[in-house]
């Protein structure tokens, strides 16, 4: 009992005991100061309500004129913008008109960048009536954009040759007949089969292991006209035959 | 929810005030103040910097609100209430255990040998273990009494209860903390 109640009052005085770091006051004002320098903005808006009741007054003049001055502005602003478009006008050259009120026999003008302006055009030679005649506001985006869409179009950039093509392409160019006969399917085909008759027509007919009439006809023949020269040629081949033994 | 009732008692307050922009002697305030909000916070929380940090918070919501500071009756409970909410608050977001050993270390005498200082932090961490299982009534009832420095009266302005349930509160706490340590903290 006694313990129990000796460890509860010595944790209580402890508690009651404790003692802050030194220099903690300083520190809590400067760091309290810092986050008020800080955090004035959030402040600011806590305040807002008694601020506005004191500053009532000279604050609706105020914002009196600066609503004034907006407004003033914003009449500026809405009487330039019919301008802004002429900033970016473009002429466009033989084309159908794209503004529906202007004549479809007057041909507009399609100039580079730049070329629309005044200086530019003076530089050109082109008098101001000139270019007034010449040129056709176009003013809003549809009439740009139908521009864009009529310009003429430029074919695309070639493709490069694939592997099989550049192949092709130096076969063609050595112009053999035969081989470009033989790329053609049918072509070969046909060339194949003719062969295939042919051979079959020469050796399809005659019994294998006996001559054809062709060749029992052409062997004797051959015979015949080379037997008398062989007799003749004989002593001629006659050093050849003993000169091999020398060799 | 208890800054909240504070800040509406400042919004209240603010209605009321005549005098609007009165400056506040932050430095005075620190001075008089701080030694008795640091304990407070300290009561809660067992660790010094968190303490520290606490009265710093409550400071800088006196700033905030300096310029409902006229309609405030009684200023020392009415920073003591800021601060007992901020180290409320804080309380739930750090790890309590760990401050709780080493506070309860701190409470041992330093002559002692080395087995009884050791069963003496363990009876000092037994007894706050206790404490912070107590009913949240009677334990914040209890963490304030620590601070003497406070009245019955001002711990019911800062509790937001009655002197008389303060006192039951505060004689409940003191038996049943004694009950359960004497049990071994198995009540």
């Amino acid at each position: 009992m006694e313990n129990s109640e000796k460890a509860i009052e010595k944790v209580l005085a402890g508690l009651r005991d404790a003692e802050a770091s030194v220099g903690m006051e300083r520190r809590i004002v400067e760091a309290v100061q810092e986050r008020a320098a800080v955090g004035s903005g959030l402040g600011l808006v806590r305040w807002l309500p008694i601020w506005w009741e004191t500053q009532r007054v000279g604050w609706i003049a105020g914002a009196g004129a600066v609503a004034v001055f907006a407004a003033v502005a914003m009449l500026y602003m809405v009487r330039r913008a019919p301008d802004l478009p002429k900033r970016h006008l473009v002429a466009v050259e033989g084309m159908p008109s794209a503004s529906s009120k202007g004549d479809a026999g007057n041909a507009q003008r399609v100039t580079p960048a730049g070329m629309g302006r005044p200086e530019v055009q003076e530089r050109l030679g082109l008098s101001r009536p000139a270019r007034r005649a010449r040129e056709r506001v176009v003013d809003d985006g549809d009439a740009v954009a139908l521009i864009e869409m009529r310009a003429a179009s430029h074919p695309a950039p070639p493709m490069p040759l694939t592997e099989q093509e550049r192949l092709l392409l130096r076969i063609a160019h050595k112009g053999d007949p035969v081989e470009l006969a033989m790329l053609d399917p049918m072509q070969r085909a046909a060339r194949n089969a003719e062969e295939q008759t042919e051979f079959q027509r020469f050796f399809g007919a005659a019994p294998i292991g006996q001559p054809t009439t062709g060749e029992s006809m052409t062997e004797p023949s051959t015979a015949s006209t080379t037997e008398q020269p062989t007799t003749e040629q004989s002593p001629a081949k006659q050093p050849a035959t003993e000169q091999s033994p020398t060799r | 929810m208890g800054i909240m009732a504070s800040i509406g008692e400042c919004g209240l307050a603010l209605s009321a005030m005549e005098s609007i922009g009165s400056e506040v002697d932050l430095t005075a305030l620190v001075e008089t103040h701080s030694a008795l909000l640091f304990r407070v916070a300290y009561s809660v929380l067992r660790s010094r910097t968190e303490a520290e940090d606490v009265v710093q918070d409550a400071f800088v919501r006196v700033i905030e609100h300096r310029l409902s500071l006229p309609g405030v009756r009684d200023m020392r409970v009415w920073l003591v209430r800021i601060t007992w909410n901020l180290a409320i608050d804080r309380r739930r977001r750090v790890r309590p255990e760990q401050m709780d050993a080493a506070f309860a270390e701190s409470l041992v005498a330093r002559n002692l040998p080395a087995d009884e200082a050791v069963d003496e932090a363990r009876r000092m961490t037994a007894v706050l273990r206790e404490m912070e299982r107590l009913p949240k009534g009677e334990r914040h009832v209890l963490l304030l009494s620590a601070v003497e420095e406070l009245e019955t009266a001002e711990m019911a302005k800062v509790l937001g209860r009655s002197e008389s349930a303060v006192r039951a509160l505060l004689f409940r706490a003191r038996t049943r903390l004694r009950q359960r340590l004497e049990k071994g903290g198995k009540a």
